[in-house]
């Protein structure tokens, strides 16, 4: 048997669908969505074909070789590093004109190439045809199409890999150029080789300069695409080899080639697309409305409000049964600890710890479901690339692009992705006011925390209390970017490049690999972090300076909780148990809700009953709808969780900005909390 | 108290795993379950040098 090894680079534009043909080919469950960027680091995986096994790189998307993003420098410096065999460029069939112009760089390097025509099934619902006998002459490669969602042309694709892992170029290429017309001494020759050829005066540039690279640097290989990115006035290139062509680069070249490059993609385009119009037709009238200056923003709220009265009603319908579920577990536990003889110590920290703890999460996994089932919708629709665009004027206002906004959406799941996303934007500048507003927006581990405070306080408006958080939230992040702003002497001038995918029926693949992630993140964070912490915070309530007590007032948790009460009581928070909650919920913001139960002893504070009780005992404490709504604002604003803490740490390189943005945040906290609790005091009074 | 003992005992090495785990996955860079695919961490590339 064979033990051969090749590997395989998809790369392609954003958006053109790399990961769901690299899943469809390795069984991997890589995240895909409808909107640029969401690879932005190279990802591997293997596969066997006969007897051989292939490596499967998916690089992050991007339009061209001139790296100006991350992403795009690293596809650049992987494309053009040796590991790579064949280059599988993946492109987006419905909107070829877009995607040729890498396709056209990405053939210069001269390494294999072969063309995925992905989304076939879109252009034929569309009606168009593409001339696959033509096409692949014009450029020189094969080009196969290939549906990744529907896994159509997969096999041909991947033998056509395999049989051309040994050709740079095509053996004959037709070319636009008419021959005649050309006074260049190789036109032949390079019509013959090249499937882009430039006009004579560029060609005569690009010689020259390959010319004397050959002369200084003997060893360079593909002399022709290192020729056209110094004439292209490429840095990197040019730092690598840094001779002086100050004498044939006369003028800036750069436009040209790309103008050229354009030329040829809409002959190639007029040549071998038929019924190119009625592309995109229904995409643009849709986002007449959804892109609209003026009723754009009014639409994506209206549109997350749907999403969160999803989550309450559904979610809460399916959550009772959880509730039943975990009432009905707690008495045979009980049971079957007393039958096995259990001691009393043991039993209280299985059903008040453990079970009260990890299973009151487990309750809020329909909200969770629910909540994630919608925006994966909307995501794989196509709609979330309009939301940054939507938001570009007001991120511009603020002195970031809408880009930047995308990271921002991803933080209603996660905030540790988000923070990571922020690698989209170009500068590091950017890049970090990003990652300090992105923990603003209300990720889904806060749910649980709105759902149980509002239905205990807002009744049948615990909707409406737990959506203002969102809102909040975004305004904060927005708000919160407009002061460093002010603050902030370097002006930078933020233009939002963003390709707006078409709008397409949400497939059914993607979004159960995307909501049984996020579901399975949610079951493993609550049998390790909760269910630690669950333990830890039952030991420190049951704990005191005597040993074992069942009074929590004298534990060591009540004396922790209660030297920081003074801090809290201006932000309508001085209970020491509250107090405990917040600070156990910087391990896991769940942990606020699992702490509750332990906290203030009550069983199951998720059920129906356990709710009535802590409702009882937390209005005794004088704790009211204003102190529940200062607890959920804290809760949005103050530190993100650990994970998020170190993430952001990763990401930033320094401790010290790590620490700079949980002192900002808690400070923002702490004030927004007093703010709106001090004013309802004053109002109410 | 033989049962008390059993299940404490689980219960302890249980945490004991997690915490461990916690930790090793920290020092390589993964710092929560790892359960986002879309997360561009280390956590899911399931390269050669993983197997």
């Amino acid at each position: 048997m064979s033990t051969k090894e090749l590997t395989i680079g998809f790369v392609g534009n954003p958006n053109c669908g790399k990961t769901t043909l690299f899943n469809a080919y390795t069984g991997a469950n890589l995240k895909v969505a409808n909107w640029p960027g969401v690879t932005v680091e190279k990802k591997e995986g293997a596969m066997r074909f006969h007897d051989d096994t292939y490596k499967l790189v998916d690089l992050p998307g991007t339009y061209s070789l001139t790296s100006y993003t991350m992403e795009e420098t690293v596809t650049r410096q992987y494309i053009l590093s040796e590991d790579v065999d064949v280059i599988v460029d993946v492109a987006d069939a419905s909107a070829l004109e877009r995607n040729l112009y890498l396709t056209l760089q990405l053939i210069e390097l001269g390494k294999p190439v072969v063309l995925a025509l992905n989304m076939m099934d879109i252009v034929q619902e569309r009606g168009m045809e593409i001339d696959l006998h033509r096409l692949p002459e014009m450029l020189g490669i094969p080009c196969v199409p290939v549906s990744a969602r529907r896994k159509t042309g997969l096999e041909i694709l991947i033998h056509t890999v395999a049989h051309h892992k040994d050709k740079a170029q095509g053996e004959k290429i037709i070319h636009h150029h008419d021959l005649e017309e050309s006074r260049h001494k190789d036109v032949e020759e390079h019509h013959k080789r090249y499937a882009m050829v430039y006009t004579d005066d560029v060609e005569d540039k690009i010689d020259e300069i390959a010319v004397r690279l050959k002369a200084a640097y003997p060893a360079v290989g593909n002399l022709r695409w290192h020729a056209i990115k110094i004439l292209e006035n490429d840095q990197e290139i040019k730092k690598k080899y840094p001779l002086d062509f100050s004498d044939i680069l006369d003028r800036d070249y750069e436009k040209e080639i790309i103008n050229q490059k354009f030329g040829f993609i809409e002959e190639v385009i007029a040549e071998c697309v038929v019924n190119r119009s009625r592309r995109m037709e229904s995409t643009d009238r849709t986002d007449r409305l959804m892109t609209h200056p003026v009723l754009g923003l009014p639409i994506f709220l209206l549109i997350m409000a749907g999403v969160f009265f999803l989550t309450f009603t559904v979610g809460d319908w399916l959550k009772g049964y959880f509730e039943i579920a975990l009432e009905w577990m707690t008495e045979a536990v009980t049971e079957g600890l007393v039958l096995a003889g259990a001691g009393e110590m043991l039993i209280s920290l299985i059903t008040d710890g453990i079970i009260a703890g990890v299973g009151g999460i487990l309750t809020f996994l329909p909200n969770i479901f629910i909540l994630f089932l919608a925006l994966a919708f909307l995501e794989d629709s196509g709609y979330m690339a309009r939301v940054a665009y939507v938001m570009d004027g007001i991120m511009g206002k603020i002195g970031l692009s809408g880009r930047a906004f995308l990271p921002m959406l991803l933080g209603f799941g996660c905030t540790v992705p988000a923070v990571m996303a922020s690698r989209v934007l170009e500068n590091r500048r950017d890049r970090m006011k990003t990652i300090l507003i992105t923990p603003f927006m209300s990720c889904s581990a806060r749910l649980p925390v709105y759902v149980l405070f509002s239905e205990l306080f807002f009744a049948d408006k615990a909707m409406l209390a737990a959506f203002s958080m969102y809102v909040l939230g975004l305004a904060m992040a927005i708000l919160s970017a407009y002061v460093i702003k002010l603050t902030d002497k370097q002006k930078n001038s933020n233009m939002l490049l963003i390709e707006l995918p078409e709008y397409k029926t949400p497939n059914a693949h993607t979004i159960r690999i995307y909501v049984w992630e996020k579901v399975k993140d949610y079951l493993s964070k609550a049998g390790t972090t909760i269910f630690v912490a669950s333990i830890v915070m039952w030991v420190i309530m049951n704990l005191g300076m005597h040993g074992f007590t069942t009074d929590m007032d004298q534990s060591f948790g009540a004396a922790i909780g209660k030297v920081l009460t003074p801090v809290f009581a201006p932000i309508g928070l001085g209970y020491w148990q509250i107090v405990l909650a917040l600070i156990s919920g910087v391990a896991a913001k769940e942990v606020v809700v699992s702490s509750c139960s332990v906290l203030f002893g009550i069983g199951n504070v998720t059920t129906s009953a356990g709710m009535g009780n802590l409702s009882a005992l937390l209005e005794s404490m004088g704790f009211g709808a204003l102190n529940a709504y200062a607890l959920m604002v804290f809760c949005l604003l103050y530190v993100p969780c650990m994970a998020a803490v170190a993430t952001i740490k990763k990401e930033t390189g320094s401790w010290k900005w790590t620490a700079a943005m949980a002192a900002f945040q808690i400070l923002t906290a702490w004030l927004a909390a007093f703010l709106i609790f001090q004013i309802g005091s004053g109002i109410m009074r | 108290m033989a049962a008390t003992i059993v299940i404490a005992g689980g219960i302890a090495a249980y945490c004991v795993w997690i915490l461990r785990k916690k930790y090793k996955d920290a020092k390589s860079g993964k710092f929560c379950s790892c359960g986002c695919q879309d997360c561009p961490s280390k956590c899911h590339e399931f390269s050669e040098k993983r197997k």
